[in-house]
């Protein structure tokens, strides 16, 4: 798994799109410590100050539907490695969001380019995890892990478990 | 490159290759191991990294790579057209985004085969597509 780091980017999807479309290898990752217009469906915009967990991974050229499968599998992985790590009872909302405590933690949005077949699959992860202020206006629908457990989140660890977690049920539902 | 290194009283066959630049595949004794170059060093993957990599081809930007006769332009999947990008009379490249679909929880850009002239636009923002249906009629360059 290749990481790429950068302290602050627009979009950790957007770099990654840009990145696959010009041949860079699956499973390739970009994080970033803030993104200045992190987004999801449609450009929804996803608060993405310094703290939580944002990133994107190229996924290996599957079919459509192990795609769509895997997207609302990614929800239960990153539920999974939350309840595991931080003893907490995460809900999934289906297809693709986390709640705790029925607030929002965790967003994903994957994003194909198909051709004739899929040529490029990137899915986009933003977790609130050290996220000590959450603003106004979604402070009834979203929180944060810190807010919730009161403990640091270690991030690289948290990515790590994640993406393999991915990789893990891609296998599982391709074969 | 091959080599034998005698560790003890054992003796180890090592062939080391360069499978694809940066990827490489080290048999010890008929075992294989492959290593990538990354930021920090070369790590450790597994073979199945290896076909994911080796899976991936040609970049996609608009106006490169190999081109088809495409007069039609139809739905991969079933979903909502959340986006049009081009209208009847537009050049389009081979690579260039054409239909943003919304389907099956994901958000799917649909990009061109081939190089041609829009003639006709089937369908409208929000409006929900099949599997198959046409989507957008082309009349292709010549190749």
């Amino acid at each position: 798994m290749v990481i790429k780091r950068f302290l602050k980017l627009n979009s950790t999807q957007e770099t990654t799109k840009e990145m696959a479309k010009q041949g860079a290898k699956p499973w390739t990752i970009v994080v970033a410590d803030i993104q200045e217009a992190g987004h999801g469906k449609e450009k929804s915009a996803w608060h993405s100050p310094e703290g939580g967990l944002y990133f994107s991974v190229i996924l290996p050229k599957s079919n459509l539907d192990d795609l769509q499968t895997l997207t609302i599998l990614a929800a239960f992985i990153v539920a999974d490695t939350l309840k595991k790590n931080f003893d907490i009872e995460p809900m999934i909302k289906l297809p693709n969001d986390v709640y705790i405590n029925n607030k929002k933690v965790c967003g994903i949005l994957t994003q194909n380019i198909i051709g004739r077949e899929v040529k490029v699959s990137v899915m986009g992860i933003g977790i609130n995890t050290n996220i000590d202020n959450i603003p106004t206006e979604v402070k009834n629908i979203a929180t944060s892990i810190k807010k919730e457990i009161n403990k640091n989140i270690d991030n690289q660890k948290l990515l790590k478990e994640i993406v393999s977690g991915l990789k893990r049920q891609l296998k599982i539902i391709s074969f | 490159m091959k080599k034998q290194i005698k560790l003890g009283e054992k003796i180890y066959d090592i062939n080391l290759n360069e499978i694809m630049p940066g990827v490489y595949k080290v048999e010890i004794n008929d075992k294989n191991y492959f290593f990538q170059e990354q930021d920090k060093g070369l790590e450790k993957i597994s073979e199945e990294d290896v076909i994911d990599i080796m899976q991936n081809d040609e970049p996609i930007i608009a106006g490169q790579g190999k081109r088809e006769p495409q007069n039609e332009i139809r739905a991969p999947l079933g979903g909502t057209v959340t986006a049009l990008w081009v209208k009847p009379g537009d050049q389009v490249k081979i690579g260039q985004k054409v239909v943003t679909l919304i389907a099956m929880k994901m958000e799917n850009e649909i990009i061109a085969q081939g190089d041609g002239t829009v003639f006709e636009v089937k369908i409208a923002k929000d409006q929900v597509v099949n599997k198959g249906e046409l989507l957008i009629k082309l009349k292709p360059n010549q190749i």
